[in-house]
């Protein structure tokens, strides 16, 4: 009776040395997942703090969900640790994975890299007017790996972000006013101020030419056939196409109805020394 | 029948039935009798067939629409400047667009006045604004005619400023008018340091007993309001308004 009794004994102990030997591990790796994830949850919302209003949805979601599960899945490989799985050997073949991948994508992870730059940066946004690596007209999508413009003519151009990111970016919409100009020649018997001070005028009539800073007109060369005049005024960024054309079509008929000529190209000849010389003139097949 | 600027009738919006023509300044709304509807401004005309027995309405909205809406700011530069004093009240007018609609439908938007823009500061930094020239005066009375214009009350607090002009974010803008059909714009408050001038629309009446054009605020005016309104007040410095004085 007393040896099954300390048979039952030690037993229950054994069985209570298993289950502490067990639980120890368990309890440790719960409380990685546990951390783990609450790390994971943290990072997600400092993510969508500062990139969520930065950059659309669409953008962020995917790498905020990056984020957080990689977070998650180095807690799970930690959280094995406590059962003898070796965290350095998952970490060796992780890296290995990471090298391969990375060397077979350098170029995608390049322009990944890049239109997340672009996306904070922002030096150009959906619908703006750039011109971009040798590629002017509207921007039409900026995603992680390329940016699509739609160019003057109408053909949808993909950049890769990273040439994007590369490129010297003209965009035309971010300044408050575009400064338009254009020569035009009139002829040299004009009044140049009479004709400047006309231009200014009718440039201050026009409602897309500012008022501040001033329209201006001034010679700016005496050509071989005329006194050209530099003719500027300032627009706002999204009517200077429609200033340009108007003006240049406009400005001619309003010289003309104010006497300002524009000049033909001409030349004239000096006979330095006039000599008696032929001509012969073909009237038809008779010779005169 | 024709409504000339005299005759304005004091409802506001304005109604114009088949037969009739409204005609503020520049602006010109024709209707027909079979439903023809033709509106013009200095810019061009527009036209569309109305059923003669819906109801064609015109309102004034904020005057930074037409043509371009490209800034929520007005800016009016004064013929002369003005010395403002803290705790006064001065009158000057703005420009109001006029939009013509069939219930919720905006059929076209005018400009009784011609259009222009000008920038305030630098070509970067500044602020682009559609421009009016008018004067400021001490008394609404003194006012000219306010033909396609608004009246505006601005109040000033603290210091004294010689004033060049006023801005305003018209954006946010709603109406009023008085029992004789005139038409103010909101109360701005302007409050100068000496060296930053920050005017603010308060959205309130510029006077007792006016009313507001509910019809107008009701509609919201296009998708891009939501944008406007969340602009700043309007902020002129120093150095900007030396840079106006240069123009003049």
């Amino acid at each position: 009776m007393a040896s099954d009794t300390s048979s039952l004994e030690t037993s229950f102990m054994n069985i209570l040395e298993t289950a502490k030997a067990n639980i120890e591990p368990v309890a440790t790796a719960v409380a990685v997942l546990v951390i783990g994830f609450f790390l994971a949850v943290i990072v997600r919302s400092m993510m969508r703090r500062s990139l969520g209003v930065r950059i659309p949805r669409h953008i962020y979601k995917p790498l905020e969900n990056l984020m957080f599960y990689s977070i998650l899945a180095i807690a799970g490989m930690a959280a094995l640790t406590p059962f003898g799985v070796s965290l350095s050997t998952l970490v060796v073949a992780g890296g290995f994975a990471g090298i391969v991948v990375g060397l077979a994508g350098q170029n995608a992870l390049s322009n990944l890299i890049s239109g997340i730059m672009l996306l904070i940066e922002q030096p150009l946004r959906v619908g703006d007017p750039v011109s971009v690596a040798g590629v002017s007209g509207i921007v039409m999508n900026i995603s992680v790996l390329s940016t699509k413009i739609r160019t003057w003519e109408g053909p949808i151009v993909r950049i890769p972000n990273n040439d994007v990111f590369n490129a010297a970016i003209t965009n035309y919409v971010r300044v408050k006013a575009r400064r338009v100009e254009f020569n035009i020649s009139v002829h040299y018997d004009t009044d140049v101020e009479n004709a400047t001070m006309k231009i200014k005028e009718y440039l201050a009539k026009h409602p897309f030419c500012l008022v501040n800073p001033a329209p201006e007109a001034y010679v700016e060369n005496y050509g071989e056939s005329g006194i050209q005049l530099k003719i500027r005024c300032w627009s706002p960024p999204q009517a200077w196409f429609a200033t340009t054309v108007d003006l240049q079509t406009k400005i001619k008929r309003f010289l003309e109805e104010n006497g300002i000529r524009i000049p033909y190209p001409q030349l004239d000849l000096h006979l330095v020394s006039p000599e008696e010389f032929k001509v012969k003139l073909n009237d038809g097949d008779q010779e005169r | 029948m024709a409504m000339d600027d005299n005759q304005l009738l004091l409802r506001v919006p304005w109604e114009i039935k088949p037969g009739e023509e409204l005609v503020i300044g520049e602006a010109r709304i024709r209707r027909e009798e079979d439903g023809d509807v033709e509106a013009c401004d200095a810019y061009g005309c527009a036209t569309a067939r109305v059923n003669p027995t819906r109801k064609v309405l015109a309102a004034p909205i904020p005057g930074i629409y037409r043509l371009l809406t490209a800034t929520p700011y007005l800016y009016v530069e004064f013929e002369k400047r003005i010395h403002v004093e803290p705790g006064s009240t001065y009158w000057t007018l703005a420009p109001y667009d006029i939009e013509v609609y069939v219930g919720h439908l905006s059929l076209v938007r005018l400009s009784p006045v011609k259009v222009k823009f000008t920038l305030i500061g630098d070509v970067v930094d500044g602020t682009l604004a559609r421009y009016y020239k008018s004067v400021a005066m001490f008394s609404r009375d003194d006012l000219p005619d306010p033909v396609g214009t608004a009246i505006v009350a601005f109040h000033v607090k603290g210091e004294n400023v010689l004033l060049p002009g006023i801005g305003f974010n018209a954006g946010i803008s709603k109406f009023f008018v008085d029992s004789n059909g005139m038409v103010y714009y909101p109360l701005l408050n302007l409050e100068s340091s000496g060296i930053v001038t920050t005017i603010k629309n308060t959205l309130k009446p510029p006077l007792p007993g006016l009313r507001e054009v509910v019809e107008v605020s009701e509609r919201k005016i296009g998708g891009f309001m939501s944008i406007f309104q969340q602009a700043a007040p309007f902020i002129m410095r120093v150095e900007m308004v030396r840079r106006v004085l240069t123009t003049q």
